[in-house]
């Protein structure tokens, strides 16, 4: 038996090597594909791609022209280049797309390998006419929906929706408007995403990049801007994780959050590299790590993050929502060489889609770091880090005091939705931490621009806390006391 | 007398609710992009709905476009968490009366509520200069500061509710109430410092007036009344100095 396994495995080995060799670029009107924009070339399209993949793979080029088309499928061993000036047209008919699958998308691959999308080009979802198309259907009741807030929920077309794929090259595309998350890859091992451009703000719920439950993935030198989390991190499958990934590089804008975790976090991330990112007008927060749903995150390092114009600076929050018994957890978050600067005014105001206006009354929120009794987070590292408050907090406006009662009176909202401003007014101007075992500030400068009735950091069950040349700027208020701290200990 | 109240609301209570009928705004064409001009949608959404003997108008999250609205008699607005109604910032986008200008207005109605966490928003910024750009090109001859408009106005107005609703960046005064009974204010925080003279409650031959748990952060005053107006009761409310509003 295994003597036939390895003699399939060999001319498997062969067959590749030749797939290799006869890797050919085939232009896209070889296959009859249109530039004019108004030809729907979903079925062209998809027969240049079987055709190109049942032939030993290459390249589908289109060159500078509109490209309208619904959903293709990628195969094994095909690339689809666009080059500049190529726009990949999303239809704006729902019906073009393959709606009933779950995660239906304008390109949709499963279970194949070896496939990119490159070039200079353009991919670009129509995604707001595409979901007032949806919308529509929905209101005569030919397509079932139960709407969230107002809008569809499901059959919202992806631009790009990849699962259980394995080497996946994505390079210089810009991929634009979609009508739900931009770019999913799920379950995909041994991906490269280099030197694209994100920018859709077409939609409600656009995330820029989904990473779920991937292996060895490599996100570099893109730039994403998005209506909902830019560069986000997910695991769906409690038997799952993201684990080895590398996110270089980049710069992110968004009406949600920068770069997060979360917030479906069923199974977990291991071994997480966020190294020399640009994080700005981001209405939430710049850096999150949210786990609600049982997942384990463990060994991530922040390296050089500087976000600018950004509603919060950090939370972790461990929660207790979809976790199903499992005990979600945060260990080893080492954050270092940061410089982040929080504004008193909205920070994406003005944008489309811009984030909503919610959990007030509160003054602006301090970055948090919060686990659950029991479940504490431990060993955080914070090194190099300032962080610029706009301060000017009025207790009038919202207050929550430091007293014993009053701190205990913090609810814990373990099966909420994770976010930095659930807890509405927080007793602190620049770190609240409730949870925590283990966490070093060193070399850590917090300052206010303006008053702040509330101390910098209050610690709330923390233990194994060390603070070294912590130092806190807040105009006329020398000698006031920062820090407070409330069944918690500082190591000496 | 008590229990015979009780008895009669209990039985009504089922029957409002028949005509308590909920309408998503999406239903009337509404879209919350921030961009689209969606007044004609939501006056016919009011409209249709005071008509069909009244019923409350929902809004999701999102940034809802409009020029100014005319609420009707029995129509609840519910802006839900997150929902904003924008002000269309165009000098002819809002309601004029009487040679005043509103974003939101009601004139001889009754029963009107606005509630949720969601938000009423003027744009203060952009609405003073298009007036001034239009008084430049002598098309309009009044000064900039006459003309400036109102974020909500009620005229001869009963049984009106705001709750919770947030009014934010009003050109002009905020909350301005003539000949009005019956009026409810909660939960509010408003917030507007584009005019200088811009009151935050103005009130004008109005009466059974309550505020309670009010937040007024305004760079005029807080409260404005003439000596007919009759405020019934005042409850935790304040201005940002903490001082409670009289």
């Amino acid at each position: 038996m295994s003597a036939v396994k390895r003699i399939v495995s060999f001319v498997a080995l062969l067959a590749c090597s030749i797939g290799m060799l006869q890797a050919k670029d085939y232009n896209a009107s070889f296959f009859g594909i249109k530039s004019n924009g108004t030809t729907l070339n979903t079925t062209s399209i998809q027969r240049a791609i079987d055709y190109i993949s049942a032939n030993g793979g290459g390249k589908l080029k289109f060159y500078v022209g509109r490209y309208l088309t619904g959903t293709i499928h990628m195969k094994s061993n095909v690339t689809l280049h666009l080059e500049e000036g190529a726009v990949l047209l999303g239809s704006t008919n729902i019906n073009d797309y393959n709606v009933g699958t779950p995660n239906n998308a304008l390109i949709y691959a499963k279970g194949v390998e070896n496939i990119g999308i490159t070039g200079k080009g353009v991919i670009d979802g129509q995604g707001r006419e595409v979901a007032y198309n949806l919308m529509d259907l929905i209101h005569k009741g030919i397509i079932e929906d139960p709407l969230d807030y107002d809008r569809p929920r499901n059959n919202r077309p992806k631009a790009i929706y990849m699962r259980e794929c394995n080497n996946v090259t994505i390079k210089r595309i810009t991929v634009k408007n979609s009508a739900d998350w931009v770019s999913v890859y799920d379950q995909c091992k041994d991906v490269l995403v280099d030197s694209i451009t994100i920018d859709s703000k077409a939609f409600w719920n656009n995330d820029g990049i989904d990473i779920v439950d991937c292996q060895n993935f490599k996100l570099l030198n893109s730039y994403v801007d998005a209506a909902d989390d830019a560069i986000c991190l997910k695991s769906h499958d409690a038997s799952k994780l993201n684990e080895n990934v590398e996110i270089r590089n980049c710069t992110a804008r968004s009406s949600a959050n920068g770069i997060k975790f979360g917030t479906v976090s069923a199974g977990g991330y291991k071994n997480i590299r966020i190294i020399n990112n640009k994080v700005y007008d981001t209405f939430r927060s710049a850096f999150t790590i949210a786990t609600p749903d049982g997942g384990i995150v463990e060994n991530v390092l922040v390296d050089s993050l500087y976000a600018y114009n950004t509603g919060n600076a950090i939370y972790l929050r461990i929660g207790a929502r979809w976790n199903k018994g499992r005990k979600g957890a945060i260990k080893g978050v080492t954050m270092q060489n940061i410089y982040i600067e929080v504004p008193a005014e909205k920070p994406d105001a003005g944008y489309a889609y811009e984030g909503p206006v919610e959990d007030n009354p509160r003054n602006i929120s301090p970055a948090s770091i919060i686990g659950l009794k029991g479940q504490p987070i431990e060993d955080i590292i914070l090194r190099n880090v300032e962080i610029v408050y706009p301060g000017g907090s009025n207790p009038n406006y919202a207050f929550r005091g430091v007293s014993a009662k009053e701190l205990d009176a913090i609810p814990e909202m373990a099966e909420a939705y994770p976010e930095f401003s659930q807890f509405k007014e927080l007793p602190a101007w620049a770190f609240y931490l409730r949870h925590v075992d283990g966490i070093q500030f060193e070399n850590v400068k917090l300052i206010a621009k303006e008053k702040e009735y509330r101390p910098a950091i209050v610690m709330d069950d923390v233990k194994n806390a060390s603070l070294k040349q912590v130092d806190y700027q807040e105009p006329g208020k020398k000698g006031k006391k920062q820090l407070v701290l409330h069944n918690s200990t500082l190591k000496k | 007398m008590k229990k015979l109240l009780y008895i009669i609301i209990l039985l009504a209570l089922p029957f409002g609710k028949v005509f308590a009928v909920d309408y998503n705004a999406s239903a009337f064409g509404c879209v919350s992009d921030g961009q689209t001009n969606n007044t004609r949608s939501i006056q016919a959404a009011i409209d249709m709905i005071s008509a069909k003997g009244g019923g409350t108008l929902n809004f999701y999250v999102g940034r809802y476009l409009t020029g100014g609205l005319e609420l009707k008699s029995n129509v609840t607005i519910n802006l839900h968490e997150g929902a904003i109604l924008v002000a269309s910032p165009g000098f002819y986008d809002f309601i004029q009366k009487a040679g005043k200008r509103y974003f939101i207005y009601a004139e001889k109605q009754e029963n009107i509520k606005i509630i949720g966490k969601g938000v009423i928003l003027g744009q203060a910024a952009l609405v003073a200069p298009n007036i001034q750009n239009q008084v430049n090109k002598g098309f309009v001859k009044e000064s900039v500061d006459s003309l400036l408009p109102t974020l909500v106005g009620f005229s001869h107005c009963q049984q009106i509710t705001l709750d919770g609703i947030m009014l934010r960046d009003a050109s002009g005064d905020v909350l301005d109430l003539d000949h009005c009974s019956q009026v409810t204010l909660k939960n509010q925080l408003i917030k507007a410092h584009a005019s200088p003279k811009g009151a935050g409650l103005r009130l004008a031959a109005s009466t059974e007036v309550s505020l309670d748990s009010m937040y007024v952060d305004v760079a005029g005053k807080a409260l404005v009344k003439d000596a007919s107006s009759k405020i019934s009761r005042i409850n935790k409310s304040v201005t940002p100095n903490g001082k409670p509003i009289k």
